[in-house]
């Protein structure tokens, strides 16, 4: 596994695609936490997150949209399920480079808190005497960034799926954006549906409904569960399905 | 022989489909189950800055100590013990959309599982059971019934939370365990005690957070011409709020004598609060209140300039708000209740302008714990200025505080009499019982008057439970010019190295 993660990593550097995702990744972010907050002139960072689940839905299955599709179409997807290592190993090896390069951009991108930080530090001496907390809530950013980590890992194993199934990487990113874009909107169906039962159900699995207790202030765990839930069940469907054309 | 774990049939046939769709299904089972149980035992950590999802403990023991005793000694006499019932008007779900609403449901649910044999929550879409919105009065899907047995309160969602003046749709406070414990106390107890407030002397309350002051403390208010009505035999709290006529007497003119009235009621046992303001309060103008209240300690500091009459106005720039140094913070008494009264408010500060000065009235004298006592009376200041105020009386300073006496703002007279124990609240501001002030989560004004309601009257009030402030989230010191420069660089930098350092290491790998 730790084979494949190094190639894939390499990999990244070595095409422009990482560098082309990690650009457009920081560009985006800053420009939606600038209008979130800077511009907005408000130390909540929740809207901003909000946001970040929608330009997912355009960011992940860039980066993964190759991670199969192209071993596919380049014939040397032979050579990965006739090399020594595992089914899983290879699934979760090309699912962790891609998570590590999706998390390292993340992570970076907090540099855009900086300057919101900055003015909560000067509100903050300006106005001593005054006993309400100033600036964003640290704890409420740090859960909602584990929210949307998650998220983001979620998406990646759907897209790591989705791209097995297909050699042709741009019907796989198109249908990883239908996929995800739907889970997305589950939560906005719930205004048309009138029977509580299905509106209850389309609501459990909505990724958004799950991921507004964070930008309340809650950390939730059962949802934490949920995201990895995703994750599990689409790294097995796409081992399933590797192990079905390996052996069949 | 035949290995099952690694057969064809077992890898990509039927039975690996359906092995499948066990693995997908057990699953959502565990995701269910979890789900289940987060909700059930609060699997949550609350990340907000004060702690808005997180039952306080004061609020846990507010209920354990007052309200449960009450609910026994209710259900004492019946045969079937009632629970306290919290009816939210909308289906559960609606109730969970929306951050506001969260809160509140939070707050109850925690309390029902902390005493779950006392409370009942039931979620009703009042749209769809119309005969429940008609019982309780209940129209918007916000509202919130408390109920026990045949009594009821009903609390509008904006109950639960603490606004700005100058902003009625944005909350700047969660107030839900006040406004809980405050509506099940009005539901669960029978004997409500009543407040009167008089409107006889050009009284004018504009400001209904006094009165959400009053109710929060437990009472029913209504107003008092006390000229042509009696206090009635329920008044357990008189207030006169900003008067700017004095109180009849009987003299010649007229038999009426409300100061007989007031007495009759304070020798009961009565409890008594009084609010004047030094612009209103003309020196001289106020004989006849201000002859009953010197009894009872309570002397309003004048002084003679150019032959007039005037009411002190205290001026303090060490401790100033305002740049006029009418507008200040007041300071903590050192005596018993100011020191009480100071612990429940949370020590916060307290604001008063246009403050006029109590000083203790003559014969009465002073105490080693600061308060003054004379013939079975005690005054106790209960809120002063700092050792650097100074009284100003038309137009000139007239006198200086020092830290052995200060200026008294506020003070508590009690007496024993023959109903039991008189109290007379004196507070030279009105502007202490401001919308401004008693809604500010900055301002510990409003639990200062809870505090020293309950000293008075009903000592069931949770004054313990205070407001939790939202965190401010506005940028006020950001200019156009600085959020442009910010956005800029944010979006340009990062993204520009990352696409040099990849150019670079792409180009020199190509020629490598």
């Amino acid at each position: 596994m730790l084979a494949i993660y190094k190639k894939e990593m390499r990999s990244y550097f070595i095409n422009p695609i990482g560098y082309v995702f990690a650009g457009v990744f920081f560009i985006i972010s800053a420009l939606l936490c600038c209008y979130t907050t800077i511009v907005s002139s408000s130390y909540d960072t929740s809207s901003y997150f909000m946001m970040m689940i929608f330009a997912f839905i355009i960011l992940i299955p860039l980066l993964t949209m190759r991670l199969f599709a192209e071993e596919r179409k380049l014939r040397t997807e032979q050579l990965l399920m006739t090399a020594p290592v595992s089914i899983t190993g290879m699934v979760m090896g090309k699912f962790l480079a891609a998570l590590t390069l999706f998390s390292s951009c993340l992570l970076v991108s907090c540099i855009n808190f900086i300057p919101i930080y900055a003015f909560a530090s000067i509100e903050r001496g300006n106005e001593s005497y005054n006993t309400t907390h100033i600036g964003p809530v640290t704890g409420q950013v740090i859960g909602c960034l584990i929210g949307i980590l998650l998220i983001g890992a979620a998406f990646i194993a759907i897209g790591t799926f989705i791209s097995a199934l297909t050699e042709n990487q741009l019907a796989a990113a198109v249908i990883t954006i239908s996929v995800i874009l739907g889970m997305v909107l589950l939560s906005f169906l719930n205004t048309l549906i009138d029977v509580y039962v299905i509106r209850a159900v389309v609501d459990w699995f909505s990724v958004l409904s799950r991921f507004n207790t964070f930008s309340y202030g809650l950390f939730d765990f059962s949802a934490l569960l949920y995201y990895f839930s995703i994750c599990f069940v689409f790294l097995f469907l796409t081992v399933r399905v590797y192990e079905r054309r390996r052996w069949g | 022989m035949r290995r099952t774990a690694t057969s064809r049939r077992r890898r990509w046939g039927t039975l690996s489909v359906i092995l499948t769709v066990c693995v997908i299904a057990v699953v959502i089972i565990c995701n269910v189950i979890f789900q289940k149980l987060a909700d059930r035992y609060f699997w949550y950590a609350d990340m907000t800055s004060s702690g808005t999802f997180t039952l306080s403990d004061d609020c846990i023991d507010y209920f354990g100590d007052s309200i449960i005793s009450l609910v026994d000694q209710q259900n004492a006499a019946l045969t079937e013990g009632q629970k306290i019932t919290v009816i939210f008007c909308d289906d559960k779900e609606a109730w969970q959309d929306e951050v506001i609403k969260q809160y509140v449901v939070n707050t109850v649910t925690e309390l029902a599982e902390q005493y779950p044999d006392y409370f009942d929550i039931q979620y009703v879409n009042i749209w769809n059971h119309p005969s429940v919105a008609k019982k309780y009065n209940a129209y918007a899907s916000t509202n919130v019934v408390i109920a026990f047995g045949e009594s009821h309160v009903l609390r509008p969602l904006s109950d639960f939370y603490v606004f700005n003046s100058s902003d009625t749709e944005t909350p700047i406070a969660y107030n839900g365990e006040k406004a809980l414990a405050t509506g099940v106390l009005h539901a669960v107890q029978t004997d409500t005690p009543m407040a009167y407030l008089t409107l006889n002397h050009g009284e004018t309350m504009t400001d209904s957070s006094f009165l959400n002051i009053l109710v929060d403390a437990g009472y029913r208010y209504t107003y008092l011409d006390l000229m042509n009505f009696d206090i009635p035999e329920d008044c357990e709290l008189l207030i006169t709020y900003k008067p700017v006529k004095d109180f009849a007497v009987s003299d010649g003119i007229s038999v009426k004598d409300e100061i007989v009235k007031l007495d009759a009621y304070m020798q009961a046992g009565g409890a008594y609060m009084f609010f004047a303001n030094s612009d209103t309060f003309v020196a001289g103008g106020f004989a006849n209140i201000e002859t009953y209240l010197e009894g009872w300690g309570i002397d309003f500091a004048h002084s003679e300039v150019g032959g007039i009459e005037h009411c002190y106005t205290i001026k303090d720039t060490s401790q100033a708000l305002s740049v006029d140094g009418y507008t200040l913070l007041g300071s903590y008494a050192s005596t018993p209740h100011g020191q009480k009264i100071a612990a429940q408010a949370g020590y916060s500060p307290v604001v008063f302008a246009g403050a006029t000065c109590i000083q203790p009235a003559q014969g009465f004298a002073a105490q080693t714990d600061g308060t003054y006592v004379k013939d079975g009376c005690t005054l106790s200041p209960i809120l002063t200025s700092g050792e650097g105020a100074e009284a100003w009386a038309g137009g000139r300073a007239v006198a200086n505080a020092t830290a052995e006496n200060p200026f008294i703002m506020m003070t508590l007279s009690e007496k024993q009499v023959t109903g039991g124990t008189g109290y007379i609240v004196a507070c030279t501001s009105t502007t202490f019982a401001s919308e401004t002030t008693l809604n500010s989560p900055v301002y510990g004004n409003g639990n200062v008057l809870l505090a020293t309601i309950e000293t008075i009257g009903n000592d069931r009030i949770p004054t313990t439970l205070t407001s939790k402030p939202f965190a401010d989230s506005t940028i006020d010191t950001i200019t156009v010019s600085q959020k442009t420069y910010i956005t800029v660089l944010l979006a340009v930098v990062p993204a520009a190295l990352v696409f040099c350092t990849g150019m670079i290491i792409l180009v020199r790998r190509k020629h490598a």
